[in-house]
Parts: structure tokens; C-alpha cells; sequence
């Protein structure tokens, strides 16, 4: 930016900021544009708010240019002042250790976190058109010879458009049900490892908009009964 | 550099009513919007997301007008530098056609602060005229031409005029649909997505109807069995990439009509690029993957699209009995093809596959092992729908029954084709995609 087009902005800065004195309104820079904040005090949604982001998807970091310290997330109600800065982080970015990495779409992502949040561990493999993702430990119903184990599903890339079928197990679960011996009975190598495909199908239409890897997780679960 | 403006129909109706030309005691109006910019080698494309409203602080002068500061501030804290833009619109209530002295001067003046305020952001500038509407984008702090503006809708509008050709290339057709159709399919880029027995035909197609720009877009090369239905491949053209052979075939016919090939498929980045500056993108692919991508780029570049198909079904003894094929314009603010039944789900799932779960899965049958037999004669039926349907969009030809429907021609008997169609656009509320909305649609800029 020019010096005199830095001047043209501060000049418009300056006018609106003189405007706001009287009133308990804030001017805070958010992604380094200037906005009015309603009100002096402000949460991570409020910021959010004024920059048309979702707060599900966006964390906030502050930035108080008077105190030298280092910019710090913004997690609960705070005070500010005109000058603030306030820098939202997208939540699906490579940023942060909760980062499921990247290169998996948005959507997955944040499922992927949902999975987390329910405190299981989640793996994924880039297979080309689609994801080896690794779920544990599922609980295992008694009569497949273990506790827990971890479940494989084969994630389209285009999911949730795209449907997931089947599920697959580590090779050492084993049952002696006739449905586990029909239902249980091919072995296949994915994401460089062998695995137990279970032919366990939905009977109900794919709906893009609805399924998610939790509630594809609970079917999982059904299917672990039935074979067991 | 070549600047086009897209704007989606919805948007438009808002430009116009913040831009009426019948204000009492000729005063001019303005409006500001937001956008983004798609940038393509020679081609420039801003696509307006949205008409700030403006009542509040709406400075009206007899014979002149200037953005509020406080309005300009709020625009520019919403831009996020390089790949947006903010639109200056002003009317003339009674002329003339073109900008004054003082426009330009108070556009470079703003042109700056955009520039500045969001690193690298444009400044659109549109006036509204009793003859129609002309267009400028401001770029380093020159104005350039813009030659085209579209509005996305049913029909596909051209705002700005511009010189009929002067070839006779398009003479008989300018009888059949008028000069501004043939001047208005010369503005048009189009991309075809898979160059196969359709996208050949629909291409050669595209540059006889004299579309300007074509983009062509597939990964593949000529196999022998291609040149039963492929219009614009020969058999010496074995091994060559299919765009590659089409593309020379197309501009040794009509030199005018520029076309990109692109020899990857539409996930690949380049073409995603390639795809977005197109106004109009023509799905004719042979897999879901592919046509679900295609049609999530149109839709985020707000672009129309035509999606087209042939579905042969084999009888008890393994004979094709029944043949349809399906031709559908979506609209960027239609639901989703999975809504409209012209995508599925399971076989996208099935696309997506390793090669090994696939065995094992048509081995135990949950997998049918179908050929896709076509003949020339069936693709044929379904190109001259898609060019139909783009001269209904763009050329508004009467009448036009099928417009907003998908469209379903039964093909076997080709002296009795059987025409079917199902209204769309209605959402599938089991799809559970949500509605699609204008806000959707708007990149997330900021602001309110």
C-alpha cells in the first residue's frame, strides 16, 4: 500500500473512530479490516459474527497493541478497546494440533473431530479416490473373541455426496456364528494392510445431507451384533 | 485481458431496484456490491455475490453522485484483498451512455481505496442507462473494457451490446435467431467436461453455433473404438489426447472460436481454474465423480450447467432394449443433483473404490457388471438437445417447454422418439442437502 493511499484509509478510519467516542461501540481490526464492534465487550462469537463466520468452523486469536504480549485465543468474554486486533482462524486450516491434517476435505474433518469428541482415535490414508479411515477401539459384542477393536471403513472422497458401504475388522476377529462364517468370510488389503471385509449393507436410501460417520458408526454397531 | 461480469439473477433484480432509472428531477443513484474475481490466463471474470443495501446513507445529487465514506469504509472492510471486488454502480437517468469527467475521477479515487484497503481488490464500475448498461473495471488504476455481462438465470442474458460479426460464417443462423443471439453465443466461454461420444459432437457443436471460447477438458486418448462416435477424431489420431485432436479439428473449422484443451481430468486444479471463467459448463462425462465435481465448480463460479446422458438397458438376453437419454440445465441456486435423481450416491461410493473391493463386490453380485454399449445415433439425440436447450437459455427461443425441467427421450426406435419430462428444481427433502440459497452461494467476505 502507498503512502497516500495508507493516508486516504486512516483518514476514513480516524473520521469513523471520532464518530464512535460517545458511544460504548468499539473500533477493532479483524483480519486487518476495520469494523464497528456493538458494545466494549467481546466473545470469539461476537467477532465472528461481524465478519459473517461461523463460529463451529472459525476460532479468534487477540491481539492488544498495547500490551507486548504474544496474541492469545479469545475463549471467554473480554473488554476492549478501539485498536484491537482480532485474527480468525479457520478451524479446518493446518493450524492448531487438532488439525486432522491436510489434504481431507472439510466435510470429513469436522466429522472426523466429532469422532474425536466422543473419545475415540481416528486414522485416515489417502487411497486415491477415496480414505482408509481407522476407527477405535469399537466395543466388540461377546462371541467375536475380544473387548474392543478397530473398525475400517473405505470414505469416498466425495462423501457425504458419495454413500459408505460395508465395514471392515482387524483379521484376528474371528466368530463362530453362521452369520460371521456368511457374512465375514473375505480378506482384503487396504491402506497396506489386511483386513476382514463385513458385508453389511444399508437398506435405506444414502441421504448426502444427513449421514455422517457417527451415525454411519451406529450402524457399524448394528452389523457388529448381527455377526456376532 | 478479457473482463466479463457474471451476475446471478436474483442479484440483478437487486441491482435494478437500487438503480431505478424514473427518480423525480433527473437524479442519479448509486450502489455498491461485493465480489469475487476468477482470473484465467487471457480472461478476467467477477462474479457479483451481492447488492449492499443502501437507504440508510444514499447520497442522491441532481446530475451527479459519490459513494458515502462511511458506505466505502464498510465495503472495503469486507473485501478480502486479491480475488475480490467491489462494484460502484450509478445510473444516468436520462443519459448519456457513457461515463463523465467526474465519474472518472471520483472512480480512480476510489478504485485507490479499494486497492488499498484490501491488498490487491478491484473496483467494478457499472452504469445504468435509458439505452441498457455499460461497464469498466478499474486494474493497476486504469479503467479496461469490459465486453460481456451475464446474467445466470433462465434465460441466460447478455446486459452489454456489442459489434454483430462481420462473417457470413453465422448468416443463415442470424435469420433463424437474430443478430443479438449470434452476437451473445460469441460472448460466451463454454466448457465440456469429457470429450467422449458426446462431448465430441457437443463441442463441434458449440463452435458451428459459433460460441467464442471453448474449453475442453478430459484426461483421455483416442482409442480405436472412439472413432465409431467421435465427430472430430480419425483413426491415425489413435493414442493422441482426445482434447488435443478435437481442438485442432475445431479450429481449422471456425478459426475465431478460441479453445483450451486441457488434457487432465475436471479434479485437477488447472481445469477447476479453466472452468470457473465459464459461463456455461457441459457435463459429459461417463462417470458421477466426475459430473459432481464439474457441477460443484459451475456452481461456486456461478455458472449454468447443461448435464447430459445416455442410459442403455439390456434385455433378458443381454440385447439393449431400451435406451433414454437426459439433458438438464441447473441453475447455481437449484438443489443438488442428488435431489434431482441425476446423481447417485451408490455409484459415486462405487467410483471411489479400489479395484479390489470392486471384484469382490461384483463377484458377490451387489455389484451388476454392466457394459455401456452406444451408438453414434443415441449420442446424437441427446447433443442436439444440449445445443437446443443452450439456444433456449441464451437465444430465449419461443417456445421453450421444457425449460426447468429435466428432459428424457426415449431413443431406441429413433423414428418414434418418445419425449418424457419431470419438472425439477424441487427438493428432495430425504436428500437432507438443505435448501440451496443465495446466501449459500456467497464466499464468506464478512460483514453483514
Amino acid at each position: 500500500m502507498s503512502e497516500s493511499d495508507k493516508n486516504v484509509l486512516n483518514n476514513l478510519v480516524r473520521r469513523l473512530g471520532k464518530a464512535l467516542e460517545d458511544t460504548c461501540n468499539r473500533l477493532v481490526f479483524i483480519d486487518g479490516k476495520p469494523y464497528v464492534h456493538p458494545g466494549d465487550t467481546a466473545t470469539a462469537e461476537s467477532i465472528l459474527t461481524l465478519v459473517g463466520l461461523c463460529p463451529t468452523s472459525y476460532r479468534v486469536h487477540i491481539e492488544n497493541p498495547c500490551e507486548p504480549e504474544e496474541p492469545c485465543e479469545l475463549t471467554c468474554e473480554r473488554v476492549i478497546k478501539n485498536g484491537f486486533r482480532f485474527q480468525p482462524i479457520a478451524r479446518d486450516g493446518n493450524l492448531g494440533r487438532d488439525d486432522p491434517g491436510p489434504g481431507i476435505p472439510p466435510p470429513l474433518a469436522r466429522q472426523v473431530r466429532d469422532l474425536e469428541a466422543e473419545g475415540l482415535g481416528v486414522e485416515h490414508v489417502d487411497g486415491g479416490k477415496h480414505f482408509v479411515v481407522t476407527i477405535g477401539p469399537v466395543p466388540l459384542p461377546a462371541g467375536l473373541g475380544g473387548q474392543s477393536c478397530q473398525v475400517m471403513i473405505l470414505v469416498p472422497k466425495t462423501f457425504p455426496t458419495a454413500a459408505i458401504d460395508m465395514f471392515y475388522l482387524p483379521t484376528s476377529v474371528t466368530g463362530a456364528s453362521e452369520a460371521f462364517k456368511k457374512r465375514a468370510n473375505r480378506i482384503e488389503t487396504h491402506g497396506g494392510k489386511q483386513w476382514r471385509r463385513v458385508s453389511w449393507h444399508r437398506t435405506t436410501p444414502w441421504r448426502p445431507g444427513a449421514e455422517t460417520l457417527s451415525s454411519y458408526l451406529a450402524f457399524v454397531r448394528e452389523g457388529l451384533k448381527r455377526i456376532a | 485481458m478479457t473482463n466479463t461480469i457474471r451476475i446471478p439473477e436474483g442479484v440483478y433484480e437487486d441491482l435494478q431496484r437500487a438503480l431505478p432509472l424514473d427518480v423525480e428531477g433527473n437524479v442519479e443513484t448509486i450502489a455498491l456490491g461485493i465480489g469475487r474475481v476468477c482470473t484465467v490466463a487471457d480472461r478476467r471474470v467477477y462474479v457479483l455475490d451481492e447488492v449492499l443495501q443502501i437507504e440508510d446513507y444514499e447520497l442522491r445529487e441532481p446530475a451527479r453522485v459519490r459513494a458515502d465514506d462511511r458506505r466505502l469504509l464498510g465495503l472495503t472492510a469486507r473485501l478480502r484483498g486479491r480475488g475480490t471486488f467491489a462494484l460502484l454502480a450509478h445510473t444516468h437517468p436520462r443519459g448519456p451512455g457513457r461515463y463523465s469527467l467526474a465519474d472518472d475521477d471520483h472512480e480512480k479515487e476510489v478504485a485507490r481505496v479499494v486497492a488499498g484497503a484490501a491488498d490487491g481488490a478491484q473496483l467494478l464500475s457499472m452504469l445504468r442507462h435509458p439505452g441498457g448498461w455499460t461497464a469498466r473495471a478499474w486494474v493497476s488504476g486504469e479503467p479496461e473494457t469490459v465486453k460481456a455481462c451475464w446474467v445466470v438465470g433462465r434465460p441466460l442474458r447478455q446486459l452489454l451490446s456489442a459489434e454483430a460479426p462481420a462473417s457470413d460464417t453465422w448468416a443463415r443462423q442470424a435469420l433463424a435467431l437474430g443478430t443479438n443471439a449470434v452476437v451473445d453465443l460469441r460472448q460466451l466461454r463454454v466448457g465440456v467436461v469429457g470429450v467422449g461420444g458426446l462431448g465430441d459432437p457437443t463441442a463441434a457443436g458449440l463452435a458451428r453455433l459459433g460460441v467464442g471460447q471453448i474449453v475442453l477438458v478430459d484426461p483421455d486418448r483416442v482409442e480405436l473404438t472412439n472413432v465409431s462416435r467421435l465427430l472430430c477424431v480419425d483413426t491415425a489420431d489413435v493414442g493422441q489426447f482426445k482434447v488435443e485432436v478435437v481442438a485442432a479439428r475445431l479450429r481449422r473449422a471456425i478459426p475465431s472460436c478460441s479453445v483450451t484443451p486441457l488434457a487432465v481430468g475436471v479434479e485437477d486444479q488447472r481445469a477447476a481454474a479453466e472452468l470457473e471463467a465459464c459461463d456455461v459448463v457441459v457435463l459429459s462425462t461417463d462417470n458421477h465423480t466426475s459430473r459432481l465435481v464439474g457441477w460443484q465448480i459451475a456452481k461456486r463460479a456461478l455458472a449454468l450447467t447443461l448435464l447430459a446422458g445416455t442410459d442403455p438397458q439390456a434385455g433378458a438376453r443381454g440385447i439393449v432394449d431400451r435406451v433414454s437419454a437426459y439433458v438438464a440445465d441447473l441453475q447455481p441456486t437449484d438443489p443438488c443433483p442428488v435431489c434431482q435423481k441425476i446423481l447417485d450416491p451408490e455409484h459415486l461410493r462405487q467410483e471411489a473404490m479400489p479395484a479390489e473391493a470392486l471384484v469382490g463386490e461384483r463377484r458377490d453380485g451387489y455389484i451388476p457388471a454392466v457394459a455401456h454399449p452406444a451408438v453414434l445415433p443415441w449420442n446424437l439425440a441427446a447433443v442436439a438437445e444440449v445445443l437446443g436447450r443452450l439456444l433456449e437459455l441464451v437465444a430465449a427461443l419461443p417456445p421453450a417447454p421444457a425449460r426447468g425441467q429435466i428432459r428424457r427421450l426415449e431413443l431406441l426406435a429413433l423414428a418414434d422418439v418418445r419425449c418424457r419430462t419431470r419438472a425439477i428444481f424441487a427438493k428432495d427433502e430425504a436428500c437432507g442437502c438443505g435448501a440451496v440459497t443465495r446466501s449459500e452461494l456467497r464466499p464468506r467476505l464478512g460483514g453483514r
